[in-house]
């Protein structure tokens, strides 16, 4: 690029604005487009988008944009205004349009046919305009007595209602009268997007049994074969809507069978018409052949249904839905599944039920050097579950090291024809002694003979060339510990024959009496802790032990003395007095009691007791204790009676000072 | 015995007395082992022995009524195995595996019932409830005997620390010893026992598909669809909801009827 020639002012290359930032009231991208869902539009937008919402069931996919203050409308979409006025996104009045919640919800039910005689079966039928998540009736129908009623199932389908496609949930009930006369369910209310919709009542008329009455314009037929099946067995089923004979039928879809009990291969399904001569005519029923596989054993009963289309409408009977599709249930049909056989089960099966043969086993390529991968390729060709085919595992095998096998494509068995299935295995032989792939376990279950057949894919030859091992490090055989497959097979345990030992839900720590018992130990331990720093207290202390040992021995001795008082035995109160200070002083004077004298107790008192009152009584009382011992001057005891208060008063004392 | 040597009468005795006692001891075994194999058939008059026949010949509801029956007055690991055993017949799944829980809870280590609650956990598609390593080790044993043994060490640690001192024994190192030992095996057995505080509150959802509620309310919002004989703990309750934590660690609340709590029978 050259240098422009041009003088190009500053100012001119980059003008500033004179207008006034504002404030943009619709941001847009730079893209052009409204970075937000909200409209903000001027009265000619909205006009024009009142214009096209005005147009019946219009549905378009509009992108609107604002650029420089012009709209752009392009594209095709859906847009409503809502309650108020106010616009819709377009994307969500598709979806409320798609759902149904734009629209006002209608519920309404029929009998087909609307006469049955006693012990014959119908059909109830209710159909509510909304999704099936979104559509529900009561579990138990407010029917009359003499009316048993009992849900068979639920189907869905659009339909062209007023305001442009209608989602229809269908929900059907068989019916068994066991009485005549004239039944009519009574309005109730059924459910849709969350808001009550009521069901108008619906009649029955009920001819005595025996009497012949026309049957349903919609005849659903299922057929399976009748010989017993076991559980994961194919079973080959057939639906056949009849055409009444005025060319009604269009055709029917979403056949299914309702229960737990099986499994519908969606894939295996497959509608036709079948000409079928009915009174010198040729009428097309619709037929199809769909594949159930039972999950359970037992005699099940096999509930199948199938939505109708219908060229021309049923004359009014209960729901008047253009373009109704009405939901047709087929009588049970009772098949049996047995579980297959434990006994001479090979290790290797893996649900492969029917007959099996290999079409081709080949290995690419048929040589090469050792390390180098080859594919071992097997087509299996069959009849069965083989386009359900799970292809066998290969464990460890010497000198070989073997990939997950990977499945190929699969052609399943229909009508008798036998189906095929593919699978491939990734090998690399190790070393240059293997001379043929390995031999890979593989086993069915043949329904027929009720018995397992092993039929192992055989080994194809190859040249391995090469003369050392290659340096892979092989894995060691798997043990039975660490191999998934080795795991035994768990069997239910019969019962026990004995109770065995009694005992309580709520542990023994969570129980208040197993928290009181602990005290029995904490008691103990403690009790013997506290006597044991109680003796060893008494041991550092015996000045302790000697005093509580004085106030005992001086309680006894207060005791005989006022004993003593009272008899006036004069020579037991003396003796008693004397016992007593002996006792009270001893602590004292750590001396044996018994060998104190007067001297000594006088000693134990305080110096101003010992020459006061105290001290003269305790001379006293001990000298007439040694005139009545030594000299047997009775009288001497008279005196100290005399005194006899003292004395108990100063024993009285001294105890309080032990 | 060297020449010499005069074997005392006592030591006579005792030889003699050893003599015997493998002889005593083999005549013990033999006469356990006969009764054992000569034990009679079972009482049929004991409510359990009723049971046990009502299974033998299907009657598998009937069974399971006298099973609960026997769990309730006397309630013992074959009780509830059997109860287990007869309920999973008759097909409530959730009963069965209640039971079962409530079987090993009682007898942690009871292969019968390890394998049935595999079997059940195997055949319903059911996880096995996942424990806290404290709460596997409280599984090694009976919740109760934990109890014990936690007690039993702490006071024994106590009295070989206290006792000798008390009653003026000269220390051992057997004491010392023992006194170690204990503690040890108290501080082991906490987390055991915080194993089982733990545990009590897991339970099993007794009824077939109940919603998990996100509140404790008749109109709740369904958070999410259980499986019977799912375990989950046990978090709060109010009224007739009990306040749950499954075991995808989703929270929620169930009826009551709609659990039940393994270490307590209601």
């Amino acid at each position: 690029m050259t240098k422009s020639e041009i003088r190009n002012p500053k100012e001119a290359r980059n003008p500033k604005s004179e207008v006034p930032p504002t404030r943009r009231r619709l941001r847009a991208s730079d893209f052009g487009f409204v970075s937000a869902f909200g409209f903000r539009a001027s009265d000619l937008y909205l006009t024009l988008l009142f214009l096209i919402t005005s147009l019946p069931a219009l549905a378009q996919q509009l992108t609107i944009s604002n650029q420089g203050g012009s709209f752009i409308i392009q594209g095709q979409g859906v847009i409503r205004l809502g309650p108020g006025g106010q616009l819709i996104d377009p994307q969500v009045a598709a979806a409320m349009q798609m759902s149904g919640a734009d629209q006002p919800a209608l519920a309404q039910a029929e009998f087909d046919p609307p006469t049955l005689a006693v012990g014959q079966t119908g059909t109830y039928r209710v159909v509510v305009t909304a999704m099936t998540e979104a559509a529900g009736v009561p579990a138990k129908l407010p029917a009359p007595a003499g009316l048993e009623m009992e849900p068979t199932g639920r189907a869905f389908a659009y339909g062209n209602g007023p305001m442009g496609i209608q989602p229809r949930t269908t929900f059907n009930f068989r019916v068994r009268p066991t009485a005549a006369g004239q039944f009519t369910l009574p309005a109730y209310d059924a459910s849709a997007n969350a808001k009550p919709v009521t069901v108008a009542p619906a009649t029955l008329r009920v001819l005595p049994q025996g009497t012949t009455v026309p049957p349903s314009r919609l005849r659903l037929l299922a057929q399976a074969p009748t010989n017993d099946f076991y559980v994961g067995e194919l079973i080959p089923i057939r639906l056949r809507l009849f055409d009444s004979g005025d060319g009604t039928v269009a055709g029917f879809g979403q056949a299914q069978v309702s229960g737990d009990a099986f499994v519908v291969d969606q894939s295996l399904m497959r509608y036709r018409r079948d000409a079928r001569v009915e009174n010198g005519r040729v009428v097309g029923d619709m037929v199809a052949d769909l594949a159930v596989t039972p999950v359970k054993e037992g005699r099940l009963a096999l509930r199948a249904q199938a939505l109708a289309s219908l060229f021309r409408p049923p004359a009014a009977n209960g729901i008047t839905l253009p373009g109704y599709q009405p939901l047709v249930d087929a009588e049970p049909v009772m098949v049996n599944v047995k579980r297959l056989p434990t006994e001479g089960r090979p290790a290797s099966f893996a649900g492969a039920i029917g007959t099996f043969d290999f079409e081709s086993v080949s290995a690419l390529p048929g040589g090469g050097r050792a390390g180098e991968p080859l594919t071992l390729a097997v087509t299996v060709r069959g009849v069965g579950n083989i386009h359900r085919l799970v292809p066998p595992k290969v464990g460890w095998v010497k000198g070989w090291q073997v990939f997950a096998p990977v499945s190929g494509a699969s052609t399943p068995a229909m009508d008798g024809q036998p189906g095929m299935a593919s699978f491939s295995y990734t090998m690399i032989p190790l070393n240059n002694s293997v001379k043929a792939t390995p031999e890979i376990p593989f086993s069915y279950f043949n329904p027929a003979s009720g018995d397992y057949v092993e039929l192992p894919i055989p080994p194809v030859p190859i040249l391995v060339v090469g003369g050392a091992d290659v340096p892979v490090v092989q894995m060691a055989p798997p043990s039975a510990t660490d191999d998934e497959d080795a795991e035994p097979e768990l069997k239910f345990a019969e019962v026990m024959r004995s109770p065995g030992a009694t005992a309580t839900l709520t542990p023994v720590q969570a129980r208040g009496w197993f928290l009181l018992l602990q005290l029995v130990p904490a008691l103990a331990l403690g009790g013997l802790w506290w006597w044991d720093r109680r003796r060893r207290y008494l041991a550092d202390h015996p000045d302790v032990v000697a005093r509580a040992r004085a106030r005992r021995a001086l309680r006894r001795e207060l005791g005989r003395l006022r004993r003593a008082g009272r008899a006036r035995d004069g020579k037991a109160f003396v003796e008693s007095a004397a016992r007593g200070f002996q006792q009270a002083a001893a602590p004292f004077t750590r001396a044996n009691p018994a060998a104190l004298v007067a001297a000594d107790v006088l000693g134990a008192l305080p110096a101003g007791e010992r020459d006061g009152e105290v001290g003269r009584l305790v001379r006293q009382v001990f000298g007439a204790g040694d005139r009545l011992h030594f000299l047997d001057q009775a009288g001497e005891g008279a005196a100290v009676l005399e005194a006899r208060a003292k004395v108990e008063g100063v024993l009285e004392q001294w105890k309080e000072r032990l | 015995m060297t020449q010499g040597e005069v074997r005392s009468p006592k030591s006579e005795v005792r030889r003699k007395s050893e003599a015997r006692i493998p002889k005593a001891f083999l005549l013990v075994c033999l006469l356990g082992a006969s009764l054992s194999f000569a034990a009679p058939a079972p009482d049929v008059s004991t409510p359990f022995a009723r049971g046990f026949q009502e299974y033998q010949v299907g009657g598998y509801t009937l069974a399971a009524e006298t099973f609960g029956e026997v769990s309730r007055k006397q309630p013992s690991v074959g009780a509830f195995f059997n109860l287990g055993n007869a309920q999973w017949q008759d097909g409530e799944k959730g009963e069965a595996i209640l039971a079962w829980e409530r079987a090993q809870w009682l007898s942690p280590r009871n292969a019968e019932v390890r394998n049935n609650l595999a079997f059940a956990r195997k055949q319903s598609q059911i996880n096995a409830p996942e424990l806290a390593w404290y709460e596997v080790c409280s599984t090694w044993l009976p919740p109760g005997a934990w109890g014990w043994l936690s007690a039993g060490s702490f006071w024994l640690a106590l009295a070989l620390v206290l006792l000798p001192g008390i009653f003026r024994w000269r220390r051992n190192d057997w004491q010392q010893a023992g006194a170690a030992a204990s503690l040890a095996v108290f501080l082991l057995t906490t987390p055991a026992l915080v194993g089982v505080a733990t545990r009590a509150k897991l339970g099993v959802v007794r009824v077939p598909e109940p919603s998990l509620l996100l509140t404790p309310t008749r109109e709740g919002q369904s958070l999410l669809r259980l499986s019977a004989g799912e375990v989950a703990r046990q978090i709060g309750q109010r009224g007739d909801y009990v306040r749950v934590r499954t075991g995808s660690d989703l929270e929620g609340w169930l009826r009551r009827e709609e659990f039940a709590l393994v270490s307590q029978a209601r």
